[in-house]
């Protein structure tokens, strides 16, 4: 009798890991607007990018330790001048819609996703030439060393079957787009895109979910409604005002991290910063000291954001803990703007980006007020957003304006490029010092030597600060209880793989 | 008749002009749709390149000409943002937006003219109190703020109805109620006044004096007189519904053309921004012709001015 038992027992444990690699069950995800496109390189939206990877893989991935991992290619190897990337490229797998996945579909995305028209042609143009050496073997050709080339492979290469593209065009293709990746596309209307399992997905065991359907709901405060009835299962882009009548709820459960991100008071020494109090370094030490960083992050924001240090962040790479964010000593900023000179203070304009993010119009109101009590009369400028970053420098603003800048792949490199670089669209401030740091980290392959490079970099932005470093913003999401393992990152994006529903 | 109507198709043509006009200027006051169209990281060269696809290099005048050329042949242009043609996301939008307004206005008659007739006829009775009530939280009450109250009483502590999106028909009652409660308020006024009035009409004292009950007196003599006003007022009130839906639309992510407008606002989607404007003002005026016209029917004295 026993004996029976334990077969039986054997028996229903043996089939328990088939049942669970079966995909089951719907997951309803909330997008808070329509996305841009699901055909990648046109998808220069966070929550375009977010539906879009789903259906997609890339040649590497970045796993959610940060690390760069396999994925249609199985490994490669990089030439000593780190200029050529060879793939050897994973067999047997399938597009979507039938097509072989070969070299000849890594060139294809290349030279789609090139095309002047798109918001990413940049992420494909720094490849200068694919080679196909054989169908399972490819070398990608750079003009120079790129530090972040594997990151940009992963970010934006989305791989597209060369013959569907041909047949349909890029147009059709964005309308009804195709991958290899763990979901297929279904359907998109005004107000959803439903997306389902891909039954010859080459992972073993992924995806977990049968059906994803996204819902376009464009209000936050919808968002949360609908996320404790259980018509949705995540909402995100949510306040801590918000998410604070969740607290009580057995159905959601509210999760938060920082984003990677960083608000910061920009200084110009270009245009109209030129011949500015700004130039002088003592004067920018005094502003980091005189702004009350701590009563924002506290009165403002709830303590619910992070003071920084600087542009690299905990959890960057090439983090330096030593160096801590400026205290708040009006005190010593006042001594220091004396000793510059400027004891009875000075006037400057200040550009804010109106209601453009969470609260900064209190937050351009709290420098304004800090600022005064050190003597400098500060005028604000509110301007909306699409005035505010219509001109090349920011010069629709005067000499100080607030910005943010995120990350999308672990590394502080993508700020540093774009606030920093002379000649990026939106440096504002020149430091050949720094900007030859950058440059050097840019072209870094070596992660190691990179993190070193982050330190010196870090260092030297807060000894002769181009910036008053704010803070960096925590991001809310409701998750209905039942949706296991979903595992959102630091720059708000998402891979739904893993997850599964209960 | 005839000639009426030619006088009311050219006034409207004189409209429809007038709206392009300041619909194409005042979207471009609004800044630079680059900035918010492409990454941050893009170069100046990409921005350029992304002018000149777009066409926003070219002289205002010049963009203004293809515009209204354009619209001639009933071109809409094309999205900036969806890269796909106007006319085609707007057609796909309609549906949803006319099934909202028709149901607000529905819900808006179906509460002012039972209540208002008899608020009117018996303004002390307790009807007569409700009415002021109604009409009077019906024009104060904003309607996003109605529509927060609702999701939070029946999607979210009653769970009766869903919170958003267009489902099920359940889906169109709260976005329905909170859209057609400004207008219900102003219809059952107007009705209302409109009963008062006749209560006291000769017509009226004939008809009681035939011996005919309150029931009958009400909904064969005074309704019919009620409707004529109630009527262009209600076409006034559809066009408003129309245009005036995108907060209650994207409060309810109801996918019609209020949510696509303000999307395309927010994204300084100027080719969108105009089509949908333009459109909504068409359809407006051709529902103000069709209102007029009806008038004369049904009142032969507004043919003849």
């Amino acid at each position: 009798m026993t004996k029976r038992w334990i077969a039986v027992l054997v028996a229903a444990l043996a089939s328990l890991p088939a049942v669970a690699q079966a995909p089951a069950g719907q997951l309803t995800v909330a997008l808070a607007n329509d996305p841009k496109s699901l055909f990648m390189p046109r998808a220069a939206d966070r929550t375009a990018g977010n539906v879009a990877s789903q259906l997609y893989n890339s040649l590497v991935w970045v796993n959610d330790a940060g690390e760069i991992v396999p994925e249609l290619a199985t490994r490669w190897t990089i030439s000593p001048d780190g200029k050529e990337y060879t793939f050897t490229l994973r067999t047997g797998v399938k597009f979507h819609n039938g097509e072989n996945f070969d070299a000849q579909s890594v060139l294809a995305t290349w030279e789609t996703g090139k095309d002047k028209s798109n918001d990413y042609a940049e992420s494909y143009s720094v490849v200068k030439e694919v080679r196909v050496i054989n169908p399972t073997t490819v070398t990608l050709v750079l003009d120079k060393p790129n530090a972040l080339f594997l990151n940009t492979l992963a970010n934006f290469w989305a791989v597209v079957p060369p013959s569907y593209i041909r047949q349909v065009g890029l147009d059709g293709f964005a309308a009804r787009p195709v991958g290899t990746g763990p979901f297929r596309f279904v359907s998109r209307s005004a107000d959803r895109i439903v997306l389902e399992a891909n039954p010859n997905y080459w992972e073993p065991g992924l995806p977990k979910l049968q059906r994803i359907v996204f819902r376009v709901i464009p209000d936050a405060t919808t968002r949360v409604a609908a996320v404790r009835t259980g018509e949705i299962d995540i909402a995100n882009r949510l306040t801590s005002e918000l998410t604070r009548q969740l607290q009580n709820s057995s159905r959601v459960r509210v999760i938060s991290y920082p984003n990677d991100r960083v608000f910061y008071l920009a200084f110009k020494n270009v245009g109209n910063g030129k011949g500015t109090p700004l130039e002088n370094v003592l004067v920018r030490r005094a502003l980091n000291l005189a702004i009350n960083r701590p009563a924002i992050v506290r009165s403002i924001f709830n303590n619910e954001a992070r003071l920084v240090s600087g542009f690299v962040l905990p959890g960057n790479l090439g983090f330096d803990p030593s160096i801590q964010p400026y205290p708040y000593d009006p005190e010593q900023a006042r001594r220091l703007l004396a000793q510059a000179g400027f004891e009875k203070g000075f006037s400057i304009s200040m550009g804010c980006p109106s209601d453009y993010y969470v609260n900064i119009n209190e937050v351009c109101l709290a420098i304004q007020r800090d600022l005064a009590r050190v003597g400098v009369e500060v005028s604000l400028e509110f301007k909306t957003s699409n005035t505010y970053w219509s001109q090349e420098r920011y010069g629709a603003v005067g000499p100080m304006y607030v910005d943010s800048w995120s990350s999308t792949v672990g590394e502080a490199l993508p700020r540093l490029l774009g606030a920093l670089t002379p000649g990026a669209f939106y440096n504002t401030w020149e430091d050949e010092t720094l900007s030859r740091l950058i440059a050097q980290a840019a072209i870094t392959t070596d992660r190691n030597a990179r993190a070193s490079l982050y330190r010196q970099i870090q260092r030297r932005m807060f000894d002769d600060p181009p910036f008053v470093y704010l803070y960096q913003p925590v991001i809310f999401e409701a998750v209905n209880v039942r949706v296991q393992n979903y595992r959102p990152r630091a720059a708000e994006e998402y891979y739904l793989k893993n997850v599964s529903v209960r | 008749m005839f000639r009426y109507l030619v006088k009311r198709t050219a006034q409207s043509l004189f409209l429809l002009v007038g709206a392009s006009v300041l619909v194409f200027f005042l979207v471009r006051l609004s800044g630079d749709p680059v900035s918010l169209m492409l990454p941050k990281e893009a170069s100046a060269e990409q921005r350029a390149a992304f002018r000149a696809e777009m066409g926003l290099d070219r002289p205002l005048l010049v963009q203004f000409g293809d515009y209204l050329g354009g619209v001639v042949r009933g071109d809409l242009g094309k999205s900036l943002r969806n890269q796909r043609a106007n006319l085609e996301l707007i057609l796909e939008r309609l549906p949803a937006t006319l099934e909202l307004a028709l149901a607000a206005l529905f819900f808006a008659l179906l509460v002012a003219v039972p209540l208002g007739l008899v608020a009117g006829l018996y303004p002390s009775s307790p009807a007569g109190r409700l009415a002021d009530w109604v009409a009077f939280s019906g024009q104060t009450i904003p309607s996003f703020v109605l529509a927060m109250l609702l999701i939070l009483l029946f999607a979210v502590q009653l769970g009766w109805l869903p919170s958003f999106g267009r489902d099920t028909p359940a889906s169109l009652i709260l976005p329905a109620i909170a859209l057609g409660f400004g207008g219900m308020g102003q219809l059952l006024r107007l009705t209302r006044a409109a009963a008062h009035e006749a209560r006291r009409a000769d017509y009226i004292r004939t008809a009681r004096s035939k011996g005919l009950g309150e029931h009958r007196v009400a909904i064969k003599h005074v309704l019919p007189n009620v409707t004529i006003p109630l009527l262009s007022v209600a076409g006034v009130q559809f066009t408003y519904l129309l245009g005036g839906s995108v907060y209650i639309e994207t409060i309810f992510a109801w996918p019609g053309l209020g949510s696509l407008l303000n999307t395309a606002i927010q994204d300084a989607d100027f080719p969108l921004v105009q089509a949908i404007t333009l459109f909504i003002a068409f359809f407006a005026v051709a529902v103000q012709m069709l209102t007029d016209v009806l008038y004369g029917l049904v009142d032969p004295r507004v043919r003849l001015e």
